[in-house]
């Protein structure tokens, strides 16, 4: 299952999320004939039935709401985007795949092998989100980037796809991660090198 | 001492003043060598030298650019990269009583890598992203801001750097400020008025490109170069018209043998380094569009050979597997006919690299007696572990020698020039391979080393840091990260972190080290005629030590942990003043930043394992300091 859904994946490309000129490089291996693609309208392939189809912007409030409430700590229940589930939360093959394509769409080379950071910010449990963390947060953050080099990825994957890597975000730190990293030694052997000083 | 070009180190040659200096400071610093004496009050609790090797004989060593003798023009001091200043006002006999005469915080929390550039009654600082550039007026007390250029580059290109939004420096010429911006541009600023002169746009983040690096001029031309092998750019360095910043010629490190502008001239020394068109045919079909081998180290100059050398960067991705063959011209060193562009010699460290060992370190030219014969040497102590010795002339390796623990190969053969490697140590995708020495930020990262005319020394900030490897395969996905390995660093052999090692060139043996237990080192090193080396720690010391001995002399805790380099100048009252960044940040110490967790040991490209409790001993916030007496 997991196998043919990274086919999929890979048939989407070229993926140029920063925008990509016709004379781009194109490895032969991403170069491949798509197995599945988006139509040019954007609507996504492979959806899983029965899965959320749109973004959730339910921080913006409705154009006839008055202007507020005033900015402050999120109530639950107040706003929508607080309260909505991802429907893979919990769902242990979801989590692993959301894992998988953690690496596989470069994830990890940017927010650190397992969530730390590094390029992009840490998002493990222990780091304060500036967009939020709801599900729906996460959500909005893959789906439509963010300004200071979060790429845009909700016109390149299906929402059920960004739901799992969302999932996975959710996971982190819990008993539930998938693929946890393996504690570093605290230092190397002393005999496999030298000089020592 | 004048700024004239050509100088030499014989004792005899040294003019009065420094000789009187050195006496003071060599009778200081033999009557302080013995390690059993205690510090000066002024270094408690700084490490104390080990004595590994008798200092070297005095030398007949020539320096062969001007030298750095009150401004500071170019990055390094000097086009040979030396970063060795001939001033001695502040020396190894009153440095204890060295104070903060000034201080300027940049409100950025990102690390401070590079320095300040003096030029004739004006500091000019370059900030990490939003490269900002601030001219502060030495004139009037304790240095006020005159203007401030803000270039605004482009927000998004802090998600396509690879390791932190660093730069570092600027270079003057012409009446002009030259720098890189993050989102890969080059501007040229008035020196006087802080109006922007020119701005050339030389690549886009779209394809994972940024620029980072300090540039160099020769004449009328300034050579810049790329950052983004992590991401899958194609590495060039690039040389503008300093008049006007048009594009005179660019030279990729990937590619045909036209776009690396190698043609007649080029006649490298080694056999592994001759065919025709090997940036295309060392790579599958295409791969070298993405190969990386940026240029984003430093750039040396030799007026008398006229060549520029510098090297490049890793291959892309970190997965070997992917991109069989040897992978020219990634992590090579070129030497160039800096008008035309041309290649004269190359020298590929590791074909095939496998440990983003890149080769973009700096390289410091001097001309000095080998083996009893006064030879043009280009020093490289690469990050792969070696110190290397060339003769800078046609490519050929003199000497390399291991300066930290090193196991990824036993020796470099200099019959061909290639290192003879350890194939347990080589990592392939589909298996973990442990204990890897150094990891990929090398026994010293970019961070510059100092050599010292007068010692003989070249003063090495190295770091003890070991690593995991696990290839996986990399998707091209333009403007993400082609990484390609999971990477888990630790210390090395021993525990220690860190050393900062005076290295004896001509007998390529360290002579005495300073040992770090708890942190590594990353920050850059000034040498000076006082008979001092300066240098910080990433818990935030700055250390005066004793160029001959490796006594500490002095040290201050500045606010943050120092990446940036020193240097010093002659102020408009005639004296002389030291000036550093503090400033946490970059690759290696990137878990001090807020934006990386210590529970991952494999984020920030691996390095967090290096330093998991860093958070304990520094927090990120830049600061420029100004020493006096």
């Amino acid at each position: 299952m997991l196998r043919l859904f990274l086919i999929a994946l890979a048939g989407l490309t070229p993926l140029a999320m920063s925008g990509c000129s016709a004379s781009d490089p194109q490895p032969a291996a991403a170069a491949a004939p798509p197995a599945a693609a988006a139509t040019a309208a954007g609507e996504p392939a492979g959806q899983v039935p029965g899965t959320p189809t749109q973004p959730v912007s339910g921080t913006v409030p409705p154009a006839f709401a008055p202007v507020g409430p005033i900015p402050g700590p999120q109530v639950a229940g107040e706003d929508p985007a607080t309260t909505m589930q991802n429907p893979y939360a919990n769902d242990p093959s979801a989590l692993e795949q959301g894992r998988q394509l953690f690496v596989a769409m470069n994830c990890a080379g940017c927010h650190g092998g397992h969530a730390g950071g590094g390029m992009g910010p840490d998002l493990r449990p222990d780091h304060i989100f500036r967009y939020g963390n709801a599900p729906a947060n996460l959500f909005d953050s893959i789906s439509m980037g963010r300004g200071m080099g979060m790429p845009a990825w909700g016109t390149k994957l299906p929402p059920d796809v960004i739901w799992k890597l969302a999932a996975y975000i959710q996971s982190l730190g819990t008993e539930q991660e998938p693929d946890k990293a393996a504690p570093a030694p605290a230092h190397a052997p002393d005999s496999i090198a030298a000089p020592s000083y | 001492m004048a700024n004239d070009g050509r100088q030499r180190f014989s004792l005899r040659a040294l003019t009065a003043a420094t000789l009187t200096a050195l006496a003071l400071a060599g009778a200081t610093a033999f009557a302080q060598s013995s390690v059993s004496s205690p510090p000066p009050p002024s270094a408690e609790g700084a490490p104390t030298p080990k004595q590994l090797n008798p200092l070297p004989a005095a030398a007949d060593i020539h320096t062969v650019a001007p030298l750095a003798d009150g401004q500071w023009t170019v990055p390094a001091g000097d086009s040979a990269n030396t970063r060795f200043s001939p001033l001695n006002q502040i020396n190894a006999t009153n440095v204890a009583n060295l104070k903060v005469v000034s201080t300027m915080a940049d409100g950025i929390a990102h690390g401070w890598e590079g320095q300040p550039l003096v030029v004739g009654d004006t500091m000019y600082v370059v900030t990490p992203y939003p490269d900002k550039l601030i001219a502060i007026d030495l004139k009037a007390p304790h240095g006020p801001v005159k203007w401030i250029y803000n270039p605004h580059p482009n927000p998004r290109s802090q998600g396509v750097a690879c390791c932190d939004v660093v730069n570092r420096g600027a270079v003057y010429a012409d009446g002009k400020i030259i720098y890189n911006l993050l989102d890969v541009e080059t501007v040229a600023v008035d020196a006087k008025t802080g109006k922007q002169v020119w701005r050339t746009r030389l690549g886009s983040i779209r394809d994972g490109t940024t620029m980072t690096m300090a540039p160099l001029v020769v004449g009328d031309k300034v050579f810049v170069g790329n950052s983004g092998n992590e991401l899958g750019t194609r590495g060039w360095i690039t040389a503008l018209n300093v008049s006007d910043g048009s594009i005179a010629w660019r030279a990729y490190s990937t590619g045909t043998d036209k776009d690396c502008l190698i043609g007649p001239d080029f006649k490298p020394f080694y056999a592994k380094d001759r065919g025709k068109d090997l940036g295309v045919t060392t790579w599958p079909p295409g791969q070298w569009k993405i190969g990386g081998g940026a240029v984003w180290g430093w750039i040396s100059y030799d007026p008398e050979t006229k060549l520029i050398f510098y090297g490049d960067g890793n291959p892309g991705t970190w997965d070997p597997t992917q991109r069989p063959g040897a992978n020219k011209w990634s992590n090579t060193l070129f030497a160039r006919n800096p008008e035309t562009g041309q290649a004269v010699w190359a020298f590929q460290e590791d074909a095939h690299d496998a440990w983003d060992y890149d080769t973009t370190i700096e390289n410091i030219l001097v001309d000095m007696p080998w083996h009893g014969q006064m030879r043009k040497l280009l020093i490289h102590p690469g990050r792969m572990g070696f110190v290397q010795v060339f003769d800078r002339t046609n490519g050929q390796l003199l000497s390399a020698e291991k300066y930290v623990p090193v196991n990824w190969a036993r020796s470099y053969s200099l019959q061909t020039g290639l290192p003879d490697e350890d194939p347990v140590y080589r990592p392939h995708l589909g298996a973990t391979t442990s204990n890897i020495c150094p990891s990929s930020t090398g026994g010293k990262d970019w961070n510059p080393t100092a050599f010292d005319p007068q010692t003989g020394l070249l003063y090495i900030q190295a770091h003890n840091v070991c690593m995991t490897d696990t290839p996986h395969k990399a998707n091209y996905i333009a403007g993400t990260p082609y990484l390609g390995a999971d990477v888990t660093m630790f210390p090395g052999p021993g525990g220690w972190e860190g050393a900062f090692i005076a290295w004896d060139v001509a007998h390529a043996r360290p002579v005495w080290t300073l040992q770090e237990t708890k942190l590594p080192l990353f920050g850059g090193v000034l040498a000076t005629g006082g008979n001092l080396v300066f240098y910080g720690t990433l818990d935030g010391w700055f250390r005066a030590v004793d160029a001959r001995s490796g006594k500490v002399l002095w040290q201050f805790k500045t606010s943050s942990g120092i990446v940036g380099e020193p240097m010093t100048f002659v102020g408009p009252d005639g004296k002389q003043y030291i000036a550093v960044y503090s400033g946490i940040g970059g690759w290696l110490p990137a878990a001090a930043l807020p934006s990386v967790s210590e529970t991952d040991p494999t984020a920030a490209l691996g390095t967090v394992g290096a330093v998991p409790d860093i958070k304990k001993y520094t927090s990120p916030g830049g600061v420029l300091y100004v020493f006096g007496l």
